[in-house]
């Protein structure tokens, strides 16, 4: 069973308005706790998609440990 | 289970051996038959109610075992029937139960738009039910694992699974809700979408657990309005999404000066262009500019704020003019060099130096969230400028021929 690669974008830039002048941060959802990244998930789809690459990377692996098991 | 029934079988033997032929290697053999018969009981339990409660059995006496053998067989098995750790061991909760539990919650604490206000708006507003809240994230949900799977190789994962993973996706975001987040701004929200247009309004409650929305009538008018003046002016392939938040700061200027600190808008890819409503809206706060005193290299925004509307506006179309950057020119936006696509479109099609404000001063990002705004609200754009949106369709002007 080969690991899976992401297919989403992790790194979203944000540009944050002052009246001091403009910022641009980037998140990068990769790097963000389960929780940070639940915060997410209904402004931003790829928050979704990392969610969904981080809980289908689990099953993956505890279908190729049960495989295993039983051969 | 089988297990079991050829322990039993196994017994069964190990005593007719030893009736028939009484030895010591008979009758430990028996011994060890019934030793091993007890052990596959417990298994098969185990098995089949691994969260039920131990019910132990007893072998009884056989004209062959002692009452101290008899004994030493069954006395593991009734003290763990007796001991503590044997209590009632609470029900599994299934991800499902959980999740029907969690949308319940959601669904008693969802927050809305006044009908009144949403029947106010031009166009085919309509309110955004936690029903349909919650389908639309489950069907991006079931759209990213299908998309994963099939981008890696098509793997192969049942539908049960499919399912399951998608229901936990969405238990996250319920529980984050249903909990409120750290963000105590950004937790619930009510939202409108426009039918004919797939434009999207959301107005976040004041703040955690509150079911107060942060933007008042007004705020939703002059969003709704934001729209339609980018509408006219804009060709759009996508749907637009703004959000009004609430900011930290107490009072937000939306006039020419730096006055006051904080945080007026925001925008980023997916989530939309954000606006964040000040907690004080005072007129006195303001300093309100002359219309026609707007020079591009001294006026600080693009467009003179002669009012408290002008600048909520302008706040709106300069993000959403951030989102269609993002959508149009990538995320490298921000960098000057040439190299990247809105910075080589801007030396293309000669927008570099060219002044917009002094906001605009700051990067090409800006640059262009300002001339954007200026030429949504008021139609007043460079022919260099206008080429550049030109290129990428944006143009509404080029559509009418």
């Amino acid at each position: 069973m080969t690991k899976l690669e992401r297919i989403h974008k992790t790194k979203l830039p944000v540009i944050i308005e002052t009246d001091k002048g403009a910022e641009e941060i980037v998140v990068d959802l990769a790097k963000l706790s389960d929780e940070e990244l639940s915060q997410y998930i209904f402004d931003v789809p790829e928050a979704v998609e990392e969610i969904v690459y981080r809980e289908l990377t689990k099953e993956v692996a505890l279908q190729a440990a049960e495989d295993n098991n039983n051969s | 289970m089988e297990a079991f029934l050829r322990n039993v079988a196994e017994v069964q033997r190990s005593r007719r051996n030893y009736l028939q032929d009484p030895t010591d290697d008979g009758r430990e053999d028996h011994l060890q038959a019934v030793t091993n018969l007890m052990s596959s009981y417990a298994l098969s339990f185990d098995r089949a109610t691994p969260n039920g409660r131990f019910k132990a059995i007893s072998y009884k006496s056989d004209g062959i075992l002692t009452p101290r053998e008899l004994a030493q067989v069954n006395a593991p098995y009734q003290a763990r029937e007796a001991s503590a750790e044997n209590r009632e061991k609470p029900p599994v909760i299934t991800v499902s139960q959980k999740l029907n539990k969690a949308i319940a919650t959601y669904k008693s604490g969802d927050i809305s738009v006044p009908e009144s206000v949403v029947s106010s708006l031009q166009g085919n507003w309509k309110q955004v039910s936690s029903g349909e809240k919650i389908n639309s994230l489950l069907s991006v949900a079931e759209d990213s694992i299908t998309r994963l799977l099939f981008m890696n190789g098509s793997l192969k994962v049942s539908d049960g699974i499919r399912k399951g993973l998608a229901n936990r996706v969405l238990l996250r975001a319920l529980d984050n809700f249903n909990s409120g987040s750290s963000n105590g701004a950004k937790t619930r929200y009510a939202e409108l979408k426009n039918n004919d247009t797939g434009d999207i309004i959301r107005v976040y409650a004041a703040r955690k657990n509150s079911k107060n929305l942060i933007g008042t009538e007004q705020d939703i008018k002059m969003v709704e309005e934001s729209i339609s003046q980018i509408r006219q002016t804009t060709t759009l392939t996508k749907p637009l999404k703004l959000s009004l938040v609430g900011g930290s700061t107490s009072t937000v200027d939306y006039t020419g000066g730096p006055a006051g600190s904080g945080t007026m808008g925001f925008a980023f890819p997916g989530a939309g262009a954000h606006i964040v409503v000040p907690a004080v809206k005072n007129a006195t706060d303001r300093k309100v500019e002359d219309p026609n005193s707007y020079n591009p290299e001294t006026s600080f925004h693009s467009v003179p704020q002669a009012d408290y509307r002008t600048g909520y506006i302008h706040t709106a179309v300069h993000e959403i003019g951030h989102i269609l950057m993002y959508q149009y020119w990538g995320s490298d936006t921000l960098m000057d060099d040439g190299k990247t696509p809105l910075s080589s479109d801007y030396k293309k099609f000669g927008v570099t130096g060219q002044s917009i404000s002094r906001y605009g001063k700051k990067s090409v990002a800006e640059h262009f969230a300002e001339a954007y705004a200026r030429y949504v609200m008021t139609g007043d754009a460079t022919p260099e400028f206008r080429n550049l949106l030109a290129s990428k369709g944006l143009l509404k002007s080029q559509q009418e021929g």
